[in-house]
């Protein structure tokens, strides 16, 4: 009884286990895909990254027909490729689709142009490796032939080892990649032998072996050059025994015919279409999509590397045209806003380009079967297969990588710049700008610009930035089309922009686009956001002493007209003022305050709109004597439309501002207000049109008129006997035209060339000048990883800062070319290797430039350039030279991301005339003011996960040149102080160490609220930079030096970020 | 709370610092400095020096001699030399052409040349004083200048002054110690005042006063303070006289002092102007290319002078302030001692009282300083 228990309780359990295991199984089973469509739902086959020997794949680039045996069913009619790198299969079921990798441990073998090639892996076979088998000669024995890569550095002509017929060989691809093939024999018992020389198949064939030498005697293939397949052939023929052959006997599926069991698909024989095709694959396996946003159900489930669905873009035409536009928004899956800096590319033409600031691109590609490809650092590549019958739009979102590949993991900036023949272009991601440690913790444009290679600063807490050895006024800044003056709050510790509405900072260093003019050193375009089509939401950050907001979205409901306001303020003055009475800063006062507002509408898909509006304020007073002001305002319209041949025209106008005002209350009798200002009104017209062989050509005109107010002064107070004055409004107009082209006639080589015609007309005393200006660059790339560029730029600047101050000042005024006061011009030749090592991780660049300038502004000794009716009499024509050796690396993916950088540079100057004693250092080359010869930047950031990164930042820079006494006398009453030659010492050098840890939201998907906070330290070593010297003078004469340093201590903040 | 607002405004102001700056520059910039400038009708002062390297002990003083001339070979002599000072008379010189300075050096040496001659330059007009006057504030007598120049002129003017005050001491004694007979003298017997009550005093301008009036009604400068007195003081207890010398200079004069006064308080800010040399009008004889430092122009003086009655705005210690007091009888043994130490009859406390002694600074005014005979154009 006891037993039958136990019998019973175990067999139950067996019972229920079995029901249980069929009943998963049949629910797997009745879930399951239809097998039949299989094949070619596997990974899209995409362009591998390298080519080497000129292709590669088995032999040539294009498809055969053959047959395949996938998953225990026969496809016959198929085109099909081999990988030779991967050993994957590409397959299509015809010339109009885009083909597929199936997988190949579900293949057994493949038939191509009537060779048979089998997976002895899939069939079980010891000792064999992934790929497929060449069979040479299939009878008792088997001869198999294998092609295996290798990395070589060894350079030369392969051809002979290869063994390819291969018109597109190129030897210098070896240094990737090499072949070897080998001969193996699969015997009937499974084994698979190598057969490394000639003398292995008599070995195999003891018994036979005299035989077989005599026969390839007698065959004439027994001596030296009879290449090694012949012989083998030939041998394994000779031998051959009859009967089932091994594979035969192996494959069981090595001859299917009708009735044998095996599904056998025949090929599909029209040209696809929709209903066709559902004939023959699953129901709702091809879905057509119009042209509206083919996305609308994507959704973030799908795996977004391989999708598995074809698209449709346009409507169907009975005549269609050749080509097609393509265009679309890509969204970042994780923050549902548009993503920028994505590389859009096809599969077919080779054409890519790069999503703008608000997440767009365009294309014009061949009508028909296609590929788009989706890349962007931080994201999942995305390959989508497309079927374009005309124009039409492709939306997109992207979502964050979820693992980290091992293959090679090429970013898109890689991508670019071995593509293109640009140079000296550096772009800051808004995510790398809110990571750099800054002072209080605010994320900063101009700070995050400083950390690039090239670009400096005279010292901490100045505004303004130079770039290789140019001037701050020497850089156009542009802000959503408007131009910007004063980039700077609170003496420099802030930029003029706000973080939170800046979605794209690009800096062009050296080859400046045609279309750009007006500034000898660089352009900074920085592109503001223009709000969430989708959804309003917004932000707040509160710091230690500034806080902001902004706030986005569509207005009237989600449709085409979106807004973005933002604003931003400090509240230093408040915290000034609870500085106790008997302080040095007790009355001082301190603030500023920046608002921005975009408003953007789409017409229709050709059409769209954007209006612009900016201002900024900050004042400021050091006691009750003295009050300074200085204001922004920007106001721009910018409107966007294609044509139906697919040129794209912009048109933007605006406005610009820029004023300053002092007060002086120092004495009542003398009190005045004295203030500057620089307006202008713009107008700017662009024309891209891409054409189909490798060119697009840009062209377009701006126009700019400037109305500058040089000084007006007036009496401020009733008892003030100041008697008003006003240098008058100086009115200038300079329009300009420009054309260029970018031709890429290969993948190796982009060359760039444009031409400027700008003019310059001062309406005051009628002066004008004509200035052609040319812009030329090329790439030649050795390798896809690496590329040579070189370039010459020449420029020309007709509006200069009246500075004699060694950072701008707040009451600097600006002044345009005139009669006595000559155009700046200025030339820039550049050469840059770049090289992308380990894989695609690390990018290394090296530039070199040398640059001249001519007709720079500097001040004589005791220059008036204040309220100065002869201002040129008091300024300095100088010449200018600058030239330096930039080394970078970079690493953009990965955990660790950043770049280190090390510059050597020189500017130097030197007076151009001769004003006999009063000549500026004699006449001899003096260092600029912002010459820093050694300069070494890090900047770092480690993700510890998702949520938490740690951000370092490292600045190192050579003593700016400063001007020292060098002896003391006594005159009027008062020690008197002996100067140096300008410029002739310089300060200790400059060394800063920040960190930050950032703790990013949760991906709480449905919270309302999402919080980042940053806590972090600015100069933790606590160093004393120096920010200037002064000296002062003792009793006997003694003379005392002293150095004053900013941030002499290290400077803990926190940084609060709310998104909503 | 506001603690921690101390704390982070503290943090502000103060993580800036200022740490001491010692770096090895070369040179000595040892150039000869010549200072004064020729003012027509009144007497020029002229000093030669030379720049010393900083912190460094002075290398050898030039010395020669200092004449002025003009265009016509005239010359002007120095006819006093004292104190590293040259005095040339140009009370009688003309106005009507132009002069400069002749240098002659009897040391040259390797450093500097052994003449040096200025710029010719006609005599600037002498400007107006049109007013010199008082503004109280609550601390503080300010002392403010009016200046007009002729139409045409640069507008830059150039002042010194020179005040005088009357003062008196703290207390009015009515006695007087005699230490020769060891005896008080009762001064309302006597009949005369205490004549060590009232006092006076003099002092110069360290720095002569630089403006530029272009901007202002009539290039002209107004109420443009030179001068503070602190309603503590004893200038401000009883009168004062401000004389004020100004002259006009040229644009170019103007500049040179200004960048001179603006590099020696230099901050070495970025916002501040880059220092540089600026070349005056000295030049060598044997090689134009040698400057000496200074700039000399040619002037005409103008003074004027002015009396102000301060006692309403003088703050006279309390009582309180004063310092120990002693009381003792009158024909105390120990007043000689006390005498010696500093202490001074003052007064008695009525009829057969004892007197008082105090400090004698508090009673004898010429401790101060001063002297009890006012100048000869003090005017009561």
């Amino acid at each position: 009884m006891r037993a039958l228990k136990t019998l019973v309780h175990y067999s139950s359990n067996w019972i229920l286990a079995l029901i249980l295991s069929l009943a998963f199984s049949g629910l797997c089973m009745g879930q399951g895909q239809d097998p039949s469509s299989m094949i070619y739902r596997g990974r899209v086959a995409i362009p591998p990254p390298y080519v080497y020997n000129g292709t590669p794949y088995w032999d040539t680039t294009g498809f055969k027909s053959g047959s395949a045996m996938f998953n225990g069913r026969l496809y016959e009619g198929v085109l099909l490729r081999v990988d030779a790198s991967t050993g994957l299969v590409h397959v299509r079921p015809s010339a109009t689709y885009a083909p597929s990798i199936p997988e190949r441990d579900q293949l057994s073998w493949i038939e191509r142009a009537g060779v048979r090639f089998v997976n002895l892996q899939y069939q079980g076979v010891a000792g064999s490796e992934p790929g497929f088998y060449e069979v040479v000669f299939d009878g008792s024995g088997t001869l198999l032939r294998r092609v295996n890569r290798r990395f070589r550095t060894a350079s030369g002509d392969h051809r002979m080892l290869i063994g390819y017929d291969d018109p597109k060989y190129n030897p210098s691809c070896l240094s990737f990649y090499d072949y070897s093939e080998a001969f193996y024999m699969l015997t009937k018992d499974g084994r698979l032998v190598k057969l490394d020389n000639k003398g292995s198949v008599a070995r195999q064939f003891r018994s036979r072996a005299s035989e077989l030498r005599r026969h390839m005697r007698a065959a004439g293939l027994n001596g030296m050059g009879v290449a090694k397949r012949t012989y083998l052939h030939e041998a394994f023929a000779f031998l051959d025994e009859g009967g089932p052959s091994v594979l035969d006997l192996l494959v069981t599926d090595w001859h299917p015919v009708e009735g044998s069991g095996t599904d056998i698909r025949r090929p599909v024989v029209a040209a696809p279409r929709p209903e066709n095709l559902k004939a023959v694959l699953p129901d709702g396996y091809f879905e057509e999509r119009d042209e509206t946003d083919a996305l609308a159900e994507s959704g973030a489930g799908l795996d977004v590397t391989f999708r598995n669905k074809v698209y449709t873009i346009g409507q169907k035409r009975e005549h269609p045209a050749a080509t097609a536009r393509v265009y679309g928004t890509v969204t970042d899956g994780q923050f549902d806003e548009p993503l920028p800096g994505a590389v859009v590319s096809d599969s077919l033409s080779g054409a890519y380009t790069v999503t703008d600031a608000h997440g767009r691109w365009e294309l014009r590609l061949p009508t028909g079967e296609n590929v788009l490809n989706f890349m962007e650092t931080s994201k999942e590549d995305v390959h989508l297969m497309v079927i374009i019958n005309g124009d039409g739009e492709l939306n997109l979102t992207m979502n964050v990588k979820a693992t980290e590949l091992d293959a090679a993991m090429i970013s898109d900036e890689t991508r670019l710049n071995h593509r293109t023949a640009q140079m000296g272009l550096e772009h800051v991601s808004v995510k790398t700008l809110n990571k750099i440690p800054t002072a209080f913790g605010e994320g900063d444009v101009i700070k995050a610009v400083l950390t690039l290679p090239g670009v400096k600063t005279v010292g901490e807490a100045s505004g303004g930035f130079n770039v290789r050895g140019g001037s701050s006024d020497q850089n156009l800044v542009l802000f959503n089309e408007g131009t910007i003056y004063n980039t700077s709050h609170l003496f420099g510790i802030f930029s003029s922009f706000n973080p939170d509405v800046v979605a794209d900072v690009n800096l062009y260093k050296s080859s400046i686009p045609a279309e750009y003019g007006g500034r000898i050193s660089s352009v900074l375009t920085v592109d503001g956001k223009t709000g969430d089509i989708e959804k309003v939401k917004g932000s707040l950050g509160i710091g230690l002493l500034t806080s902001r907001f902004h706030l986005e979205g569509p207005l009237a409901g989600k449709g085409r007209t979106t807004f973005l306001v933002g604003g931003r303020t400090t509240y230093s003055d408040w915290l000034l003022k609870q500085i106790p009475a008997g302080s040095d800063y007790a009355g001082g006062t301190a603030g500023f305050y920046d608002a921005n507002i975009t408003l953007s509408h789409v017409f229709d898909a050709n059409n769209s709109l954007q209006v612009f509006g900016y201002y900024s304020r900050d004042r400021f007073a050091f006691n009750e004597d003295n009050t300074f002001r200085y204001a922004n305002l920007n106001a721009a319209l910018r409107y966007n439309h294609v044509s139906s041949e697919g040129t794209r025209m912009t048109f933007s106008t605006g406005v610009d501002y820029f004023g300053n005002q002092l007060d002086d209350y120092t004495n009542i009798h003398e009190a005045y207000t004295l203030n500057t200002a620089v307006n202008q009104a713009f107008a700017r017209l662009k024309f891209v049109t891409p054409s189909g062989s490798g060119h697009t050509f840009s062209y377009g005109g701006d126009a700019t008129v400037y109305g500058l107010d040089g000084g007006i002064l007036n009496p401020l107070g009733e008892s003030s006997m100041v008697v008003a004055d006003n240098l008058g409004r100086e009115y200038a107009v300079e329009p300009a035209v420009y054309v260029s082209d970018n031709w890429q006639p290969s993948d190796r080589l982009a060359l760039e060339g444009g031409a400027r015609l700008s003019a310059f007309m001062n309406l005051a005393d009628r002066s004008w000048n004509l200035s052609p200006e040319f812009r030329v660059s090329g790439k030649w790339s050795f390798t896809p990883m690496l590329s040579v560029k070189t370039g010459f730029n020449t420029l020309r600047q007709n509006i200069h800062l009246i500075s004699n101050t060694a950072a701008i000042s707040p009451l600097d005024t600006w002044k345009l070319t005139d009669a006595d006061i000559k155009p700046t011009d200025g030339w820039q030749a550049a050469t840059g290797l770049y090289w992308t090592v380990f894989g695609g991780k690390l990018d290394l660049s090296l530039e070199g430039y040398y640059k001249r300038m001519s007709n720079y502004l500097d001040y004589k000794g005791g220059a008036t350039l204040s309220m100065n009716r002869e201002l040129a009499d008091d300024l300095v024509p100088t010449r200018g030279k600058a030239y330096g050796v930039e080394f970078m690396a970079k690493k953009t993916v990965g955990k660790l991301t950043g770049w280190l950088t090390y510059t050597y540079s020189r500017t130097l100057l030197q007076e151009m005339g001769w004003r006999g004693i009063e000549t500026i250092n004699g006449g001899e080359w003096y260092a600029a003011s912002f010459d820093k010869p050694h300069d070494i930047k890090l900047v770092a950031n480690f993700a510890i996960t998702r949520r938490y990164s740690f951000s370092a930042n490292v600045d190192y820079s050579t003593g700016r040149p400063v001007t020292l006494p060098v002896g003391i006398f006594s005159y009027g009453g008062g020690n008197r102080l002996l100067y140096s030659e300008r410029n002739g010492y310089r300060l200790p050098d400059y060394f800063r160490l920040d960190l930050a840890v950032n703790i990013d939201p949760g991906h709480y998907l449905k919270a309302l609220l999402h919080s980042s906070v940053t806590i972090g330290c600015y100069n933790v070593t606590g160093r004393k930079n120096a920010y200037s010297v002064y000296y002062t003078t003792g009793g006997g004469g003694v003379v005392t030096g002293h150095m004053v340093s900013v941030f002499a201590v290290p400077i803990p903040y926190i940084n609060l970020n709310i998104l909503f | 709370m506001k603690k921690t607002i101390y704390i982070l405004a503290a943090l502000l102001a103060v993580s800036s610092c200022i740490y001491p700056f010692s770096p090895d520059v070369m040179g000595t910039g040892e150039g000869l400095v010549v200072e004064g400038d020729v003012l027509i009708g009144d007497i020029s002062v002229f000093s030669l020096s030379s720049v010393s390297p900083l912190n460094g002990d002075a290398t050898s003083r030039p010395n020669g001699t200092v004449w002025v001339e003009d265009e016509f070979g005239n010359k002007y002599k120095s006819y006093s030399e004292k104190n590293k000072k040259v005095y040339v008379d140009l009370t009688d010189a003309p106005a009507d052409r132009m002069y400069r300075i002749h240098v002659l050096l009897s040391n040259p040496g390797e450093k500097w040349d052994p003449e040096y001659v200025s710029g010719w330059r006609y005599p600037q007009p002498e400007p107006v004083i049109s007013s010199i006057d008082l503004e109280p504030t609550e601390s503080e007598l300010n002392l403010t200048l009016s200046l007009q120049s002729p139409e045409g002129s640069s507008g830059c003017y150039r002042w010194d002054y020179e005040l005088d005050w009357e003062y008196n001491a703290d207390y009015q004694a009515s006695f007087l110690y005699d230490p020769d007979y060891d005896r008080l003298i009762d001064l309302s017997m006597t009949g005369q005042p205490n004549p060590y009550y009232i006092c006076y005093s003099h002092s110069y301008s360290t720095e002569s006063g630089l403006a530029i009036a272009k901007t202002l009604q009539g290039q002209g400068l107004y109420g443009h303070e030179f001068h503070r007195v602190s309603r503590w003081s004893p200038i401000a207890s009883r009168r004062m006289a401000a004389l004020v010398k100004a002259r006009i200079i040229s644009e170019d004069c103007y500049e040179y002092l200004n960048t001179l006064q603006e590099t020696s308080d230099y901050t070495g800010s970025l916002f501040t102007t880059i220092p540089s040399g600026m070349q005056g009008n000295i030049r060598s004889v044997s090689d134009s290319t040698h400057m000496a430092v200074g700039f000399i122009e040619v002037s005409h003086v103008a003074e004027k002078r002015r009396f102000f009655d301060v006692a309403p705005y003088y703050y006279r210690k309390t009582p309180a302030e004063t310092p120990a007091v002693l009381e003792y009888d009158k024909a105390h043994p120990d007043m000689k001692s006390w005498y010696n130490i500093g202490y001074r009859p003052v007064d008695d406390l009525g009829e057969g009282g004892a007197v008082r002694w105090i400090k004698s600074r508090c009673v004898d005014c010429r401790e101060l300083g001063g002297v009890t005979t006012p100048p000869e154009y003090w005017v009561k």
